[in-house]
């Protein structure tokens, strides 16, 4: 098994994903966890383009959450069992970026309207819109999991985006009888629920 | 035997043309079905997730660009040689679209004065931060692709990504001779460059 290090922000953020798919799979790796108040520093010189999240594979660096979770969800059974059920995991890894993107660019807006526009958008449309496509792929799926009749990426994918919804949004959230399903079944695999009881909770 | 394969898009290459130059670099036929704005409305409920593109694989639809992108590099041996490859090319995918992305945010972006600051950012520090990671990437390589020692998926999706730059900026792009010698070297290819010769011409 090739040598593991990733290093993120100490928050969840885009970078959680990566290491939902570590545990799930039961892998171990080495972690390092930036505070962002350390940020640019000395670190952003060692990472490649600049940026966080990063893996180190063998001491070779790659970039790119999406690109590193996928890496580990074809190494370690967690895609499907074909090409298509592979389509449709990246499709829904693609649904919570997009969603994810939203959330980034009303959290992060400076200009204080907008971001309450945006925000207001964010929970009264975009929010239920994307549990509403959730709702119906799992309703169309019947196995309770995304694809397939397993845990794969797709499910880690929307676990870690609808963590700060289910938190902020509870009632919206709760709303959505297969989504809550799924989230239960995620959260109680066994490898998946010891880091999820004892990671130390975070704003983003 | 190969499936029979349709592209649902609007009119035009967004987030289509790469799907298109991957069928058109596999020689692999496939019918390109434009919508039109006024055929959208009626055609949209009935498409996965609401959006386009769409691929239609043997009469079931799959969404997400992303995804389609990922499948069809897998199935047409666009994807490079081993697991690290993928994600290298997936690493510089990653890369492109948060380029992307911040092109559609100033496309998108009604005020005026934040616009021309977006503008400004885009062109002055996205832009040749973007390049630099690709001639980084381009230097280290001495078959001149961006991933192992054939044209893959990352080549495509950078020649379909810098289109729209090298139309209307080009002189950005003088001072990154090794992107225009790789440009040039997937435009001149066999099958692509007969497929450029006959594609249709649209603004976007």
């Amino acid at each position: 098994m090739p040598n593991y290090k990733y290093v993120y922000f100490n928050v969840r953020g885009r970078g959680e994903i990566v290491r939902l798919c570590f545990h799930a799979a039961g892998v171990k790796f080495e972690e390092v966890r930036i505070e962002m108040s350390a940020w640019p520093g000395t670190i952003r010189g060692t990472s490649p383009f600049g940026q966080l999240p990063y893996l180190e594979i063998d001491g070779k660096k790659f970039a790119q959450s999406i690109a590193i979770s996928q890496y580990i969800a074809r190494e370690y059974g967690l895609y499907g069992n074909n090409s298509l059920e592979n389509l449709s995991i990246d499709a829904v890894v693609g649904l919570t970026t997009d969603y994810f993107n939203l959330w980034a660019k009303a959290n992060f807006e400076k200009d204080e309207r907008r971001k309450a526009e945006l925000q207001t958008k964010l929970s009264g449309e975009d929010l239920p819109k994307f549990l509403q496509q959730l709702e119906k792929l799992l309703n169309g799926n019947k196995t309770e999991y995304f694809v397939g009749n397993k845990l794969t990426l797709a499910d880690l994918a929307v676990y870690s985006t609808l963590e700060n919804p289910f938190r902020d949004f509870p009632d919206m959230c709760s709303k959505y009888p297969q989504v809550v399903n799924n989230r239960k079944k995620v959260g109680s695999q066994p490898r998946l629920a010891a880091y999820l009881s004892s990671r130390k909770p975070t704003e983003l | 035997m190969l499936p029979t394969y349709k592209l649902v898009y609007f009119d035009g290459r967004g987030k289509a043309e790469l799907s298109r130059l991957c069928f058109a670099a596999a020689g692999v036929k496939f019918e390109d079905e434009r919508v039109t704005k006024e055929e959208w409305p009626a055609l949209k409920p009935a498409m996965p997730f609401g959006q386009l593109p769409v691929l239609d694989v043997n009469g079931k639809l799959f969404g997400q660009s992303s995804a389609i992108e990922k499948y069809l590099a897998r199935e047409f041996a666009l994807y490079g040689k081993t697991s690290l490859e993928a994600l290298e090319i997936d690493e510089i995918i990653g890369l492109g679209r948060d380029y992307t992305d911040l092109i559609t945010v100033w496309y998108k972006e009604s005020d005026e004065t934040k616009k021309a600051e977006l503008g400004t950012k885009l062109l002055q520090e996205y832009l040749p931060r973007f390049l630099k990671a690709l001639d980084s990437k381009l230097t280290n390589n001495v078959r001149g692709y961006l991933v192992g020692n054939q044209m893959t998926l990352a080549d495509l999706a950078i020649y379909d990504i810098l289109e729209n730059n090298f139309r209307k900026t080009p002189e950005l792009l003088q001072t990154h001779p090794k992107v225009i010698e790789h440009r040039n070297r997937i435009a001149s290819s066999q099958k692509i460059s007969e497929y450029l010769k006959n594609r249709k011409e649209t603004e976007f």
